[in-house]
């Protein structure tokens, strides 16, 4: 069983809200659904920073490493002199490690996303429930 | 089915797969490697060398040609030769060009009735030979280029038998007024060999000395060894126009065309020598010319005449010689005889002017002779005529109706080996070998007889010079049939006996030169130089040292290769002097018509510094007007007074590889900009007074590069380079360089991995020619740029280039300060038959989208080392050398280890004279050059 | 039955009124596609495979030098549209990440397009590296893979440093595209019947905009524009460095990459106008694109505009200060030799032309700002025609000085890149929604 609010308007939604998580509802039992991403409302819900990030960090700093590790060990492996400037150089070899980065961090927060977020719904996507104007509360009860 | 007839099946299938890959409806062909070579110590993979003679001009140079697999791919000169010492110019250079030209008439050709030459066999062509000496009436002549040795022996015998008359052999350089001279007042007639090496005071008038007067390679040689001796030398040299001759000596005097006689008279008078006897009257009779006077006509500034008759005066051991242009004109014979005066009264005979060793010319003509000739065509009074080796009409391009004469012989017999304007008008067309598929000799100077001797096969249906006339003697029955290799080797057997095996094995025999008593005979000339001063505007007509006298530019290569005091690759132009492009509105490229007479042509100008006002000048091998002869000397004349030059307006493209003639403020020629020297150079400079001993990291932040064993170097002489571009070909043929093409080198892709950058003075008083190659930098900006490592240093200090890594990025050449990186824009890789067999083996072809450059011929470094393993040594200096620095006539190049102290590289690159090229960047260059001892003039 | 009509009555309210307009406004101009439309991109797919693909593979067959490329300029046209096109590219990213991170308002307007536009420009420009190539065919060595030949790549290179960036470039472009329409894929499904809203409904992952979606998907953008924020200044840096890291007087100074990254994104606002512009017209969308937010972007064209502007004259200062022949010589020849055409074209273009936008009433005359923004387009396409051929043309060494002109392939090809890149925009324009719907609602109150 589950009560369903419906909303036209942002600030009736989140003074709702409020209403209800000050009322004692646990905010674990309350779904929200929004058109816009509003971020009062996760504050009101006490929610933890999303765990995204952590799948960016860990991404990120492979990535570097990745590009450090991947120059340096081929470069060493088959020291080719180019230009009499020192086999592993610092500089060059930070900017593929800092591109590597971005990449192995943006691919890893995005599949993080999908991961945490469970996407793609695929009982959604085949049901076809659709992604709404309005702002709606839904508070599980029992 | 199981498991194992599951895999068989695979098996099968692939290998079923792998069979319908091979293309089995070729005919398969079996690799089985020599156990019995075909000769004597012929191993695949390992060059033999043959002595032979380079053909390509009268001189008549040694050649030792590399054979690979049955065929040359490299020539250079004979260690020793008394002419050229090892080196060949850049014609010489190019002659396998000649050998492997795709032009090459392949079988006889005869006229088939409706104007056109279609291809026969011989015994069909000579038959109609023999018929027409038959049936033909008039008389029957031959004519041929300077011949010398076993072939002039061979032509006088054919003439006499088939009741030929042997015309006076045609050179368009004749030397007539110099023989004419030289017999009149010594009575000898021959061009005596010059010795520059024992000279201290060197006085040329428009004598090209370094291009194509006399022995230009010898000559350069000599400079040479001047130049080591450390003999103090100084060069004048007098000229009307601007040749590359002019621009390598002390100092370069323009004097107005056709004004010679005047200044070498006033140098006569100005000896002070007391004479008596012949010598006095001889004197006498000249005219007297004070120095006002000389001034005034030759537009010779009063100092400058008075420092050349001063030091020539002071001499100790004078050289004065002229020719060339300047006995081009109707005063020719006046200015040859003057300098020749010169030579006797200053005791030059005998000591730097050798008639010894001089250079048989008694049986060439003039111009009289061809002008006798056209008589006599005209007349219809020639029957068969032979015109042997020598494009008469092509030559003698200004006459434009001599081509009508000649075909008014009754038969023209032309026997040459690339269709040419003579040989398209002839009836029957023989083809000639090369002299390099021939056997034969060539006497260069007196006492000196080189062997012609084949380094292969005949590519074609052809045969050598000599084996054309003994066939066409056994035909008319006139001979037994017989070789010419027979005929020679009889002739040696006969001349030489035992010491004939040593001609063939070595390439050439010295017999004792007869010293020729030179002494003057009586007085007989009239003077006239006084009678009619050249008018201005005047077109000098050039010798070209690419082409001599035209007949080389048949070979693309020398058109690939730029003009050295212009950069004027694949087309003809006329060089303008600076202030007179000015006057009349013109830049480069701008297209102006020459007009004498009735006769003009339109030619697009190339700015030529140093060249006086109103002069103009084109070079032999750009069709040029008709310039007359002189009556007098029957010399051809170089100079066509009363031109009238003018701008058409338009602009033409032109192969102009050069896009500046001068520094621009950049030191780029060694010497010209000490301040632009690097940190390092400049604070150690400094330092050195202070005892403060700077080291390497005190000024770089970059390692001092390790290498164990090697570092490949080069060093280059600026005093020795003359900037005739020997090694340009050299380098071309030794790395299969290709030949880009008109179309390319306007739009600004040349190939060649050698250059010569000149630089010109700002005011056109001095000209640095710099060869200048990949510097194979120590801190090489083109190395670090490649993404797949392309190119990178190795371990002996090469900057190498791997071709078949290269994808193409153009990175590495942007980098390249020096701008010495080659990219293959297309396909250049393919060769037409012959020319495909123009290449050596030990290079790769490059395809198109690599990039490549000079690699210090790195194929012969490889071919050294693995000779030094065999033996269990090191590469030793004198192993090998590189391909440019082989080739180079005035031993400007050497190359070696730089880490070997006893080597020549080491001193050279140690010597106080020794810079490198914008040492500022930072590139730490392997070139060292060597700047000039009278230090740089101007800037 | 009491929950429908809380859902009637939550859609009766004004600030949901405006919502749903937007929502209509931007769908509207994804309607059925007419005549006219398919025969656009049939035009453009023409151009593109004619004059990009058949040129190309005339210059495969023959070889580079079918192009003007000669020594000493190895790099042409090509070169310098790569450089144009990631630098369009660039301008995209900075208003779709930047300016979310600064939180600006008028972001919302463009930032859709700028997206596209970044993802299509990226594209255009990866061609070229390819194209410019003398063997393409072996372009796989430009990536790192073990072989059998124990090869790897020099990653001391600027054009190795270029394959990495690119490719990073590409693929967060595509993403942080992907992730910002997300959403809307949702929106537009709605709107759709059938096989469309069937690929609309996969593309959108089965969005429904829940707590948790709503949670690590606000994580995940604030991520990817933190990402993308670095990564815009470090590919355009690593680009600039292709030629910085080159000791060319004119290429090789420490200014490259600050002016470079500022000329992008001076140029790609040039481009995102030269776009906005007509779409805003064409396909009607003036109440999501008031004109006020092409007045914020007009000033900061003017303000890239000025940097420019500064890096001009401060090369030219210290190249005349430093007194090295090299570097002076070829500054004066920019001014005054073979290129000076082209140099003139750029300043008047890129720093004469945008001081009209200190005047507020042309700051918000779309026509004006039209015509300006073409002009940008053209000055910085010329900015990089100066800085790379004319460089090259005047070097060190005099006897190598050379002039390069474009021929027909490298002309052909470089028209074949536009009709590729409007082809792929109309492409988006009709199937994906223009606007951001999701961020417009944000501002609605």
């Amino acid at each position: 069983m589950s009560e369903r609010l419906v909303f036209g308007s942002e600030h009736d939604f989140l003074h709702k809200l409020e209403e209800l998580v000050k009322s004692g509802v646990n905010p674990r039992d309350i779904e929200i659904f929004a058109p816009h991403p509003v971020h009062k409302a996760e504050e009101i819900l006490e929610m933890k920073p999303s765990f995204v990030r952590t799948f960016a960090l860990i991404g990120g700093l492979t990535g570097a490493a990745t590009g450090y590790l991947l120059t340096s060990l081929t470069a060493l492996d088959w020291p080719l002199p180019v230009g009499n400037k020192p086999i592993v150089g610092i500089p060059p070899y930070t900017i593929i490690a800092f591109e590597l980065m971005v990449l192995f961090g943006g691919l890893s927060a995005f599949l993080g996303f999908i991961v945490t977020s469970r996407m793609p719904a695929i009982r959604t996507i085949i049901s076809q429930d659709e992604f709404r104007d309005t702002f709606e509360i839904h508070v599980r009860k029992g | 089915m199981d498991r194992r007839e599951f895999l068989r099946w695979m098996g099968v299938a692939s290998g079923a797969s792998v069979l319908a890959g091979c293309d089995l409806s070729r005919k398969s062909e079996k690799l089985i490697p020599y156990l019995v070579p075909p000769e004597d110590g012929i191993i695949p993979g390992d060059a033999t060398f043959v002595a032979t003679s380079c053909t390509e001009c009268p001189v008549g140079c040694s050649v030792s040609a590399r054979i690979r697999d049955d065929r040359p791919v490299k020539v250079d000169g004979i260690a020793g030769h008394p002419v050229n010492d090892g080196a060949l110019c850049i014609r010489g250079q190019a002659s396998l060009n000649r050998l492997y030209n795709v032009e090459r008439i392949r079988q006889p050709l005869m006229q088939d009735g409706s104007g056109n030459l279609v291809p026969a066999t011989w015994n069909q062509a000579l038959a109609k030979v023999s018929q027409a000496l038959k049936t033909t009436s008039g008389e029957h002549v031959f004519l041929s280029g300077r011949t010398s040795g076993s072939l002039s022996v061979l032509i006088d015998e054919f003439s006499q038998r088939l009741n030929m008359r042997r015309l006076p052999e045609f050179e368009l350089f004749s030397y007539a007024a110099v023989r004419e001279a030289n017999r009149s007042l010594f009575g000898v007639d021959a061009i005596p060999f010059l010795h520059p090496d024992r000279a201290d005071v060197v006085v040329t008038v428009g004598a090209d000395v370094l291009e194509t007067y006399g022995h230009p390679v010898a000559f350069a040689r000599a400079l040479s060894r001047k130049h080591d001796s450390g003999e103090h030398f100084t060069w004048f040299h007098v000229e009307p126009h601007a040749s590359m001759t002019g621009f390598k000596a002390s100092e370069r005097v323009s004097v107005k065309p056709g004004t010679e006689g005047y200044f070498l008279a006033f140098l006569l008078h100005s000896l002070g020598r007391s004479l008596d006897g012949r010598a006095s009257s001889h004197v006498s009779s000249v005219p007297a010319v004070t120095l006002d006077r000389a001034a005034e006509a030759t537009g010779i500034a009063r100092e400058t005449l008075s420092k050349i008759a001063d030091a020539l005066r002071a001499a100790h051991a004078p050289l004065l010689v002229a020719g060339g242009v300047s006995i081009g004109h109707e005063s020719g014979l006046d200015v040859a005889r003057i300098a020749a005066l010169i030579q006797a009264v200053t005791g030059m005979n005998g000591r730097t002017i050798d008639f010894a060793r001089a250079t048989d010319y008694s049986r060439v003509g003039s111009m009289s002779d061809i002008d006798r000739l056209k008589s006599r065509l005209d007349a219809n009074q020639v029957g068969t005529a032979f015109v042997f080796n020598v494009d008469l009409v092509g030559r003698l391009s200004g006459w434009n109706d001599f081509a009508s004469s000649l075909e008014k012989a009754s038969f023209l017999v032309g026997v040459g080996d690339i269709m040419n304007a003579t040989l398209s008008l002839c009836d029957v067309v023989l083809p000639l070998s090369h002299a390099y598929e021939s056997w034969g000799d060539v006497e260069p100077v007196a006492g000196v007889v080189n062997v012609i001797q084949p380094a292969l096969k005949p590519l074609f249906d052809t045969l050598s010079d000599g084996d054309v006339l003994l066939r066409i003697l056994a035909e008319a029955g006139a001979a037994a049939e017989t070789s010419y290799q027979q005929y020679v080797m009889d002739r040696w057997a006969r001349d030489y006996g035992p010491a004939a095996a040593d001609l063939v094995k070595k390439g050439y025999l010295e017999t004792s030169a007869s010293a020729a008593s030179i002494s003057l005979r009586e007085p007989d000339h009239r003077y006239t130089f006084g009678a009619a001063p050249a008018k201005t505007p005047a077109l000098v007509i050039a010798p070209s040292v690419r082409w001599y006298d035209g007949r080389s530019a048949e070979l693309e290569l020398l058109k690939e290769i730029p003009d050295p005091l212009s950069t004027v690759s694949w087309d003809p132009w006329v060089s303008v002097g600076l202030e007179t492009a000015a006057a009349l509105g013109v830049d480069d490229r701008s297209e102006v018509e020459i007009r004498v007479g009735n006769w003009s042509t339109a030619l697009p100008v190339r700015r030529q510094p140093g060249l006086q006002r109103d002069v103009f000048m084109i070079q032999h091998g750009v069709a040029g007007p008709p310039a007359g002869w002189s009556r007098t000397s029957g010399e051809a004349n170089a100079v066509v007074a009363d031109v009238a030059v003018t701008p058409t307006g338009r602009k033409v493209p032109t192969t102009i590889l050069s896009a500046s003639l001068f520094e621009e403020g950049r030191g780029v020629v060694p010497g010209s900009h000490p301040e632009h020297f690097g940190p390092l150079k400049k604070m150690q400079e400094q330092h050195a007074h202070g005892g403060h001993e700077l080291k390497h990291e005190d000024v770089s932040f970059y390692p001092v590069p390790n290498y164990p064993t090697y570092r490949w170097a080069m060093a280059i002489d600026m005093d020795k380079c003359v900037g005739c571009s020997a090694c340009v070909a050299a380098c071309t043929i030794e790395n299969n360089v290709a030949l880009s093409g008109r179309d390319s080198h306007l739009r600004g892709r040349e190939l060649s991995w050698i250059r010569i950058e000149p630089y010109y003075a700002e005011d056109g008083s001095s000209l640095d020619t710099v060869p200048t190659m990949c510097q194979q930098c120590d801190y090489a900006p083109c190395e670090p740029v490649c993404p797949v490592y392309a190119t990178y240093h190795n371990n002996e200090g090469l900057n190498v280039q791997v071709y078949n890594r290269c994808v193409g990025t153009r990175y590495c050449s942007n980098n390249c300060p020096y701008k010495q990186r080659r990219f293959n824009w297309f396909s250049w890789e393919h060769r037409p038959h012959p020319m495909n067999l123009m290449t050596n083996p030990d290079v790769s072809m490059r395809g198109k989208g690599m990039m490549e450059k000079c690699t210090f011929c790195v194929q012969r470094i490889r071919k050294a080392r693995d000779v030094a393993k065999d033996e269990g040594r090191e590469i030793r200096e004198g192993d090998f050398t590189t391909a440019c620095a082989a080739a180079c006539p005035g031993g400007a190049i050497v190359f070696g280890n730089l880490l070997d102290e006893k080597s020549q590289v080491h001193e050279w690159a140690h010597h106080e004279r020794s810079s490198r090229l914008l040492e500022e960047l930072g590139t730490g260059p392997g070139v060292f050059y060597l700047k000039k001892k009278g230090g740089h003039h101007g800037a | 039955m009491a929950h429908d009509h809380a859902v009637a009555a939550a859609a009766a309210h004004p600030a949901s009124e405006k919502r749903l307009q937007i929502e209509r406004d931007v769908i509207s101009a994804m309607q059925r596609p007419g005549l006219v439309y398919w025969g656009l991109v049939g035009f453009f797919a023409t151009v593109f495979g004619v004059c990009l693909l058949g040129a190309w593979a005339y210059q495969i067959y023959k070889g580079i030098g079918v192009g003007g490329q000669m020594n000493p300029v190895g790099w042409g046209i090509y070169i310098v549209n790569f450089v144009f096109w990631v630098g369009i590219a660039h301008s995209g990213t900075l208003i779709s990440a930047v300016l979310f991170l600064f939180r600006s308002k008028f972001r919302s307007s463009f930032n859709r397009a700028a997206e596209a536009m970044t993802v299509i420009a990226v594209m255009c420009a990866g061609m070229y590296p390819l194209i410019h190539l003398g063997r393409v065919w072996y372009a796989f060595w430009l990536f790192p893979y073990p072989n059998q030949r124990l090869l790897w790549t020099n990653f001391k290179s600027p054009l190795e440093w270029d394959v990495f960036a690119i490719s990073t470039y590409l693929t967060i472009s595509v993403v942080f595209f992907y992730v910002g329409l997300i959403p809307d894929f949702a929106i537009v499904k709605r709107y759709t019947r059938g096989l469309r809203r069937h690929i609309y409904s996969a593309l959108s992952l089965g969005w429904v905009g829940s707590k948790q979606q709503w949670r690590n998907y606000n994580m995940l953008y604030a991520l990817l524009a933190g990402f993308a924020t670095p990564l815009v200044l470090s590919v355009h840096s690593v680009v600039s460095w292709d030629f910085a890291m080159g000791i060319v007087p004119g290429w090789h100074t420490t200014i490259f990459a600050p002016y470079f990254v500022a000329g992008a994104i001076f140029s790609g606002c040039g481009m995102v106008l030269t776009l906005c512009i007509p779409m805003r017209k064409l396909q009607k969308l003036e109440r999501v694109m008031p004109i006020d937010h092409f007045e914020k972007l007009a000033k900061t064209m003017l303000f890239t505009s000025m940097i420019v502007g500064y890096a001009y004259t401060v090369e030219f200062i210290l190249a005349y200060y430093s007194g090295n022949v090299y570097e002076f010589g070829v500054f004066k020849d920019r001014a005054i030799g073979h290129y000076k055409f082209a140099y003139w074209i750029m300043v008047f273009c890129n720093v004469v032309s945008p001081l009209a936008l200190f005047i507020k009433r042309v700051r918000r005359s779309l026509g004006a700002l039209f015509v300006i923004s073409i002009f940008v387009n053209i000055g910085m396409w010329f900015e990089r025609f100066v800085i790379i051929i004319q460089s090259l043309s005047h070097e060190f060494v005099p006897y190598a000085w050379g002039n390069y002109s474009p021929r027909w392939p490298e002309v052909s090809i470089m028209i074949g890149t536009f009709g590729f890149f409007f082809m792929m925009f109309l492409l988006f324009a009709k199937f994906l929604p223009v606007v951001a719907i999701t961020e417009k609602k944000e501002e609605v109150h």
